[in-house]
Formats: C-alpha cells, sequence, structure tokens
C-alpha cells in the first residue's frame, strides 16, 4: 500500500528495476491502485514481459478490472512471460466495465507457466467499501 | 489454449447472480483438461438451479477436476440443486474431494434422501466434506456411518 499507481513515474522507474532484477521470486504490489492509469499497466507488462525470475505476482485491489484495456495489456503480459506460476487478482472488481466479463477474465492466451490463478472477491460491494475508505482518507 | 492452469480459485464473487457467469465457466472447461482444483465457494449458486445445472455438466464432462468447492452456496434451497451434483456424479469418474459443507442442507428431509445418494455414488473414491449443514441426528443415522464423510 504504496499509492505507486497515482504518479506513473513510480512504475517507470519501478519497470527498469524489475527489468535487471535477478532474485525476487514473489512480487506483491497489492493495493497500489495501479489499474488507475494505463501506463502503469503497460510499464509492468514491459518488466515482465523481460523479467524471468519472478514465479508469484500479487495485484490485489488494484482497480485492474476498471478499464478492459487494463486486461489486454496484462494479457499481452502473460503471452511472453514464461515464468510466473501464480497469479493472484483478487479484489479487482469485475463490474466496473460492462465491457468484461468473467470468460475474459480466463483468458491466459497461449502462456504455459501459470498453475494457479485467483480471482476471488471481485464483487461491487467489496470496492465500494474500498471507495468509501480512499475517500475518507 | 491453456494447459498449464491447475488450480483456479473463484471465490465469492457472487457468481450465482446471473446464469452466465456459470455457464462460461462451463465452456471454458469443456476444452480444458489441466485444472485439477476448482474453487466456485460462497458464490450464492443455490440462487438458480440452472447453475447447478451447468455444475452437472461439468461433472460430466470434464475429467481433470479433482477438488471442486461448493461450500457456502445455499444449495439447501431448492431440491434440485442436489439431484443435479447427483446425476453428475453418476458420470464423473475423476472428483476426489467435493467439499459442499455450509449449504444449509440440514432439516429438510428430500434433499438429506438426495445427499444420501450423491454419498453413496463412488463412495471409496471422493472424500465428501458435508459439515455445517445444520444436520440433525436423525439425518446422520439415514445417512450413515460412511468413512470418506466430514461431518464436522
Amino acid at each position: 500500500m504504496n499509492d505507486l499507481g497515482i504518479n506513473e513515474k513510480n512504475m517507470f522507474y519501478f519497470k527498469d528495476a524489475l527489468k535487471i532484477n535477478k532474485s525476487i521470486e514473489i512480487l506483491n504490489i497489492s493495493f497500489n491502485l495501479i489499474g488507475k492509469n494505463i501506463n502503469n499497466i503497460i510499464y509492468l507488462k514491459e518488466a515482465l514481459e523481460v523479467n524471468e525470475k519472478i514465479k508469484e505476482l500479487k495485484l490485489n485491489l488494484n482497480f485492474l478490472f476498471s478499464n478492459h484495456k487494463n486486461l489486454f495489456y496484462l494479457k499481452q503480459m502473460l503471452e511472453k512471460n514464461n515464468s510466473l506460476q501464480k497469479l493472484n487478482l483478487s479484489e479487482n472488481n469485475w463490474n466496473v466495465d460492462k465491457h468484461i466479463q468473467p470468460e475474459l477474465s480466463l483468458d491466459l492466451g497461449s502462456n504455459n507457466s501459470i498453475k494457479e490463478l485467483i480471482l476471488s472477491q471481485m464483487n461491487y460491494e467489496y470496492e465500494m467499501r474500498m471507495l468509501t475508505y480512499l475517500k475518507e482518507d | 489454449m491453456n494447459s498449464s492452469l491447475q488450480q483456479l480459485f473463484l471465490y465469492n464473487n457472487e457468481l450465482g447472480k446471473f446464469e452466465k457467469n456459470i455457464f462460461h465457466i462451463k465452456e471454458g472447461l469443456k476444452m480444458n483438461n489441466s485444472i485439477k482444483l476448482l474453487d466456485l465457494s460462497k458464490n450464492n449458486l443455490g440462487r438458480n438451479q440452472k447453475n447447478l445445472y451447468y455444475i452437472m455438466e461439468i461433472l460430466k464432462y470434464n475429467t481433470s477436476i479433482i477438488n471442486l468447492n461448493l461450500s457456502k452456496n445455499l444449495l439447501g434451497r431448492d431440491n434440485k440443486n442436489i439431484i443435479y451434483i447427483k446425476k453428475g456424479l453418476q458420470i464423473n469418474n475423476t472428483i476426489r474431494i467435493l467439499n459442499l459443507s455450509h449449504n444449509n442442507i440440514g432439516g429438510n428431509v428430500k434433499i438429506v434422501h438426495f445427499l444420501k445418494e450423491c454419498l453413496l455414488i463412488n463412495k471409496s473414491k471422493i472424500i465428501f466434506d458435508i459439515s455445517q449443514n445444520s444436520l440433525r441426528d436423525v439425518d446422520k443415522i439415514f445417512i450413515g456411518e460412511l468413512y470418506n464423510i466430514i461431518y464436522e
């Protein structure tokens, strides 16, 4: 929870770090508003297309499904990445963008490395609580 | 087509609200032979028997799922829900763990009867979790002491 997604420069520099990373295997960037800006997703995609070390990626609570373009770039990333084994996209609310249906979430493209996909608590009510919390903050 | 995914967790998504949700999952699983664990718990599937019809179709045609979690889905709301599971299990030969816990099945004689029929199918192969279903002592006596049933 560092609000990385608020300023896309954060993700720009983070991307460069991830590209040369040779040790981190579990990356948890949950609750960082990443899905609020499409450029954040593009930077993440660029990083993970190159990185071959990360096996587990947690992207919970990032408003990823608030824009179907986010999913488009995530899918592109998955098509090129062959190291991720566990992907957690929970709590990202797939009800916001009417273009997004659950079957899209199941489309992993040509990825053949992911063994575990977690898509829990994508419900509207939960994110409403999140938005309320952010407003209060 | 993806062939590496082994575990798919979709719990707590209100998928039962629209029957097309389970329909799409069923269609996806028709072409998939890699998923071994499917978690559909806490999705209110029992609100519409059509959801369980699609679960039956999954059980009939999928040959990779070993562990299916249907807990917390209010299955006890409609007798048909359990009938569809039974029909699916009659065809299925791969499921080894079926979680039916927290489904408010106890108290309804018909559902308990259907549940027993479910449990007797492939009884030596499948572990059934039917805990937290408000089953009465009389229900448990009726179902009997099958070693592969988790009551509590």
